[in-house]
Order: C-alpha cells, then structure tokens, then sequence
C-alpha cells in the first residue's frame, strides 16, 4: 500500500516518464506537465482542507502539506508559462526534469526522515543543474556548473552530518529523533552534528557567504527556470530543511536563550539580509538585482527560522509562501521584458510602462509586497518576523531588519524609475506586450498577493495557527 | 556458507572488471555490481540497515553519477572499442563459478561461522527494509535515476537547440 504522502512524487515521476517519449511533439509534453502539475495541486488543497480541524493535523504535517501547496502553486505556474516560453527543440525533456524537479521537492517536504530528505534534495539538485544549462549556452552553463560545485560539497557536509546523527542516536527520522533528544540531557554533541546539517542547508539556500551561485544562476537560467529556482527550489532544498533543524535545535535547548547555534544562524541571516540589500543597490540587470533581493528575503525566513518562537515561525513559514509569490511574479516579470526588448539590462531601455503596462503594474504589486508595504502579504509577513524579533529583546536585529526593507523599497523604486516608469527611451518604440499565456501567471500571482494581503485572518487560522500550535 | 562464498568472490572479481574494464560506462554498470553485491552480503550478515543504504547510495545515486560521468567523457571517442576479452567471459565465469560453490560449498563452511553469532533485528529481509521501512528511498532512487537519465540526456544527447 502507498502512502498518501507519496502520490504527489510518484504522479509527476510517472508523467515525466511519459513527457520524455514525447520529445518530438510540439505541444503534448506541455499539455501533460500543466495537466498533472493542476491536477496534483487541486489534490493538495483539497486533502489540506479536509484534514483540517482533525486532531492529528498540526505542527510538521501542516507545515509539509503546505509546503506542498506552495510546490504545485508555483510549479503549476512556471510550467504554464514555459509552455509559451520555452523555444526548445527537445519540450518533451525540458518537461519531463520539470515534472521530476517537481516530484522531487514534494519528496522534500513529505520526508519524515533526514535519509529521505537527502535523497530527494540529490533528486532536485541533479534537475537544477540540468535545467539551469539546458540551452547550453556558455554563460547558463558556467552558472550551473558553479551551482554545481556548491550543492555537492553541501550535499557531502549533509551526508556526513547525517552519517553522525544516525551514529550518536541510532535514528534519523524526525519523531524518534524528538523522542532521543527529549531521553537525553547532554544535548552538546548534537548542537554541533545540527550546526554542521544547518551549514549545509545555508549553502543550498544561498544564503550569504554561501552565495557565490545564485547571481550566476539566475541572471544566466531562463525566466521560468529562475522563477522556479528563485520561487520555490532554494526554499525547499535550504530553507525549509533549515526551519525542520532549527526546530530541533530549539527543542535541544529549550528556546532561544540557551541556543548557540541558533544564535549564529540568525546572525548569518541577517547578515544575508543586510548583504542582499546593499548589492541589489548596485545591480544593472533586472534579474541579477532580483538575485540579490532573493539573498536578502531569504536572510528574514533564516532569521526567524533560527529564532524559533511560534510568531517568528509563523512569520518564517508565510515569508516562504509570499517570498515564492512575489519573487516568481517578478522573474515572471523580467522574462517578459526580455522577450519583448531582447534585454534586461535596466540603464538600457526607461518608460516601458507605456507599452507593457499589464507587466509593470504587477511587477509593481511584487515589489511593493518584496519590501513589506501594507496591504500586501509581505506586510504581514515582515511584520511578524521583526515583531517576534523585538518581543525575544533582539531589537538590534529587528531594527536592522526594518532598515533593511527600507532598502529593498529603495532599489526597487530605483529600478521602477530607471525601466518602468520613466520617460519612454526611443529604442522602445516598436516594442509589444506578450499575450496572454505571458501575463497570465502574473495576474494570478498579483492576485494572490493582494488577497493574502487583505484576507489575512483567514491565513493565519487555517494555515499558520495550526501549525504553531505544536510549538506553543 | 556457499551463499556467503560465492558473494565474495564475485564480488571480488567484478571489483577486478570495474578497474580493468576499458569502457567507462562498463566500470560504471561493474561497480554498481560491486554494490548490490555487498549490499546482498550485508543484508545476509543481519545488517539490513547498512545494506539498504548501501544499496540506496552506492547502487543507484553513485551509478547514475558515474554513468553520467562516463557518457559525457566517452562521447564520440573510438579509444575503448576494443576490451580485454577475458571480461567478455566474465558472466559465463561467474556462473559456472556459483554452480561449484553451490555443489561444494559445505567444504569452506569453517571460513564463515561467526557470522552466526551476530544479533538478528527483527525485519531482515530486503523486502521488509525496502517495501516496509524505506518506500519513499526507493521512490527517491527512482527519481534519481529518471533526473540522471534526462540530465545526461539533455546535455549530450542528440538535437540540441542552436
């Protein structure tokens, strides 16, 4: 008998298998892949909803079933617009590592072990770099391979990491890993096996000093490769993994007082955010500033991770939906304007709002969710990262994360002036929105954003309270 | 005992083929025999947990990396057409070896007692860690596999865009 949990790998493992015979048909891998991936999400809301209110339904399980939603939202999305986008020749291949990289992260999220979570975040590895270099161009592939050396000595600190837990408890699942740990009194010797496991999960997700692949991937992937890697991929191999450590490094130490390691991670992640905010000033590209916005953002969930009270996980898990929300709409956003002017470089072209107005109004929406204005979810989410910093007495942290949205509103603006909103530059002047199958993805986002925004309460009490609930 | 014999010593010659193999791609498909092998041996010596992971790690993510590996630097060259013949009759070998120990096996029973001694958990067979234990590793190797064949597919397969 097959758990449920794993019917969202094994679906899209099945139509990947099929995509890939379809090599030589136009449209069919892209049909398969949008149909699967629709249909996997409508499964996920569905059973999410239904499972809600029963007493087993809180803490991890919450957090993977929404994780999963996250997954086929943003999956759903990337490959509905790469069926318009993609120019390849070989669609059936393209697909079929899009449907096993999807495959692959539900793996992630339905693990219950650190064995399994190792194997599936090779799975979404392997597809990353496959897909970040899938058109061979010199530049994709020197990002991939880039990418490529980082993720494997992260995955062998993460095998090795896994190799002294199972060596210090006799286990590596989550449940009897919670059971040893709360037998034991001498938690020192797993502070630091956790240390080195949280190590690795801050280099898959890019966090700065770890960061070195992630401008190089994303400005050199196509768009909805990195809307994907940007929108869900790094916060699934990095950041969620790292909120399952920091949870266990919380119940080592009973809170944050007496939690080295999570003292250390939060000040790596606000030194991400700090260090993203400040780089994003000096970008000239579009995507390379959204690479560097995304080090930054990912620096919040990292901080809040670490700090481990329920508000701040809490707001650690909404930034994950909003960050994957807004972060997509706006690669979304950039391959657009790549496809539409052949460029992403901001000094180069002003004014595109006067000929692509439905891309600039919503990259406008993400931006202003990306630096935490009401009434975007981004509000919400900031706005519980850094009051659930102020109320654990770190108020140097929660201001210089406050300072730091400040920033991200400021290159944002910048970047808004200089490509959208400026004075119409002449080399403009022949240039046309793409249709609907372009814009369409970034509508639902904007929608998304808004109405996680204003319907906020409604959020927290099926998403966010129960999963809190086992930390409180 | 034979079992146990017979394990070893091919495991032991697959070893020799996978170093002196002149296709890469044979090293590789030797090694990942080398693997299940040992994973065999481990599951037959009551340590099922080492033998999964064994199998897990080294028979299907290291295989699919070295077979990637070998596809990528053995892509259009003629140097390794020509093999030692002597490998051509490695599987022939291995079977006429594993009917003797089988026949005869009784007589080096002596090598193998203490194995006997060693505690038994209370799942021991392959399909009790696989099926009962392990079901989303193996679906995880599944994908491995799949990702690796794309990925090696995508990069130096035939019809790349221009």
């Amino acid at each position: 008998m097959i758990a449920p949990e794993n019917i969202f790998v094994i679906i899209p493992l099945a139509a990947a298998i099929v995509c890939a015979f379809l090599n030589k048909k136009k449209s069919a891998p892209a049909i398969l892949a949008n149909a699967v991936i629709a249909a996997c999400l409508l499964f996920c809301v569905i059973s999410f909803f239904e499972r809600l209110g029963d007493d087993w339904f809180y803490g991890e399980v919450v957090l993977s079933s929404f994780m999963l939603i996250i997954i086929y939202l943003i999956a759903a999305a990337v490959a509905f617009f790469a069926a318009f986008a993609a120019t390849t020749k070989r669609r059936g291949s393209y697909f079929a590592i899009m449907l096993v990289i999807t495959a692959g992260m539900a793996g992630v999220v339905c693990a219950k072990d650190f064995f399994t979570l190792y194997v599936y975040i090779e799975v979404v590895s392997v597809c990353s770099y496959a897909l970040i270099s899938f058109y061979n161009r010199p530049k994709s592939t020197e990002g991939a391979m880039r990418y490529f050396y980082l993720s494997s000595i992260a995955s062998a600190i993460l095998l090795f990491s896994i190799s002294m837990l199972f060596m210090h408890t006799g286990a590596t699942s989550y449940d009897a890993l919670v059971q040893k740990i709360l037998a034991q009194n001498d938690g020192a010797a797993l502070n630091i096996i956790l240390a080195v496991m949280a190590l690795a999960f801050m280099i898959k997700s890019g966090l700065f000093p770890f960061h070195s692949w992630t401008p190089d991937a994303y400005e050199s992937a196509t768009s909805p490769v990195s809307a994907l890697l940007a929108g869900i991929v790094t916060k699934v191999v990095g950041t969620y993994a790292l909120v399952v450590v920091c949870m266990l490094l919380s119940i080592i130490n009973f809170g944050i007082e007496n939690n080295p390691i999570g003292r250390a991670v939060m000040w790596f992640g606000l030194a991400s955010i700090i260090f993203g905010a400040l780089n994003a000033q000096e970008q000239k590209d579009f995507k390379r500033m959204l690479a560097y916005s995304s080090i930054s953002q990912m620096g919040y969930i990292t901080i809040a991770a670490a700090l481990a009270t329920p508000l701040a996980m809490a707001g650690a898990v909404f930034h994950m939906f909003n960050h994957a929300a807004f972060k997509s709409l706006l690669f979304f956003c950039a391959g657009n304007v790549k496809r539409a002017t052949g460029s992403t470089e901001i000094d180069s072209m002003s004014g595109l709002q006067t000929k692509m107005p439905h891309t600039a109004w919503t990259a406008t929406i993400a931006m202003l969710s990306t630096a935490g204005l009401p009434p975007f979810s981004g509000f919400w989410s900031k706005f519980f990262i850094i009051a659930a910093l102020w109320q654990a007495g770190f108020y140097g942290m929660a201001s210089a994360a406050l300072f730091a949205s400040v920033l991200t509103l400021a290159y944002f603006l910048k970047l808004q002036r200089g490509m959208f909103f400026g004075k119409p530059s002449e080399n403009i002047s022949d240039i046309e929105e793409k249709n609907f199958g372009f814009l369409t993805p970034c509508f639902v986002f904007s929608f998304i954003i808004i109405a996680a925004g204003l319907y906020f309460p409604f959020i927290y009490d099926n998403f966010l309270s129960p999963f809190i609930r086992v930390l409180q | 005992m034979s079992l146990h014999l017979f394990l070893v010593i091919s495991m032991i010659l697959c070893s020799l083929a996978a170093v002196m193999a002149k296709r890469t791609i044979h090293a590789a498909i030797f090694l990942a025999l080398v693997s299940i092998i040992l994973a065999t041996i481990m599951f037959t010596a009551q340590a099922p947990w080492a033998g999964a992971v064994e199998l897990s790690v080294c028979a299907g993510l290291i295989t699919v990396l070295f077979a990637s590996t070998a596809s990528m630097i053995g892509r259009g060259e003629s140097y390794a057409k020509r093999e030692s013949k002597i490998f051509r009759f490695l599987p022939l070998g291995l079977i006429i070896f594993g009917v003797i120990i089988l026949c005869c096996g009784d007589f080096f029973e002596p090598l193998f007692a203490n194995t006997h001694n060693a505690a038994a958990p209370s799942l021991t067979t392959v399909g009790d860690i696989i099926w009962k234990l392990r079901t989303p590793d193996l679906i995880g190797q599944l994908c491995i596999f799949v990702a690796g064949v794309l990925t090696v597919r995508t990069m130096l397969g035939e019809g790349k865009d221009e």
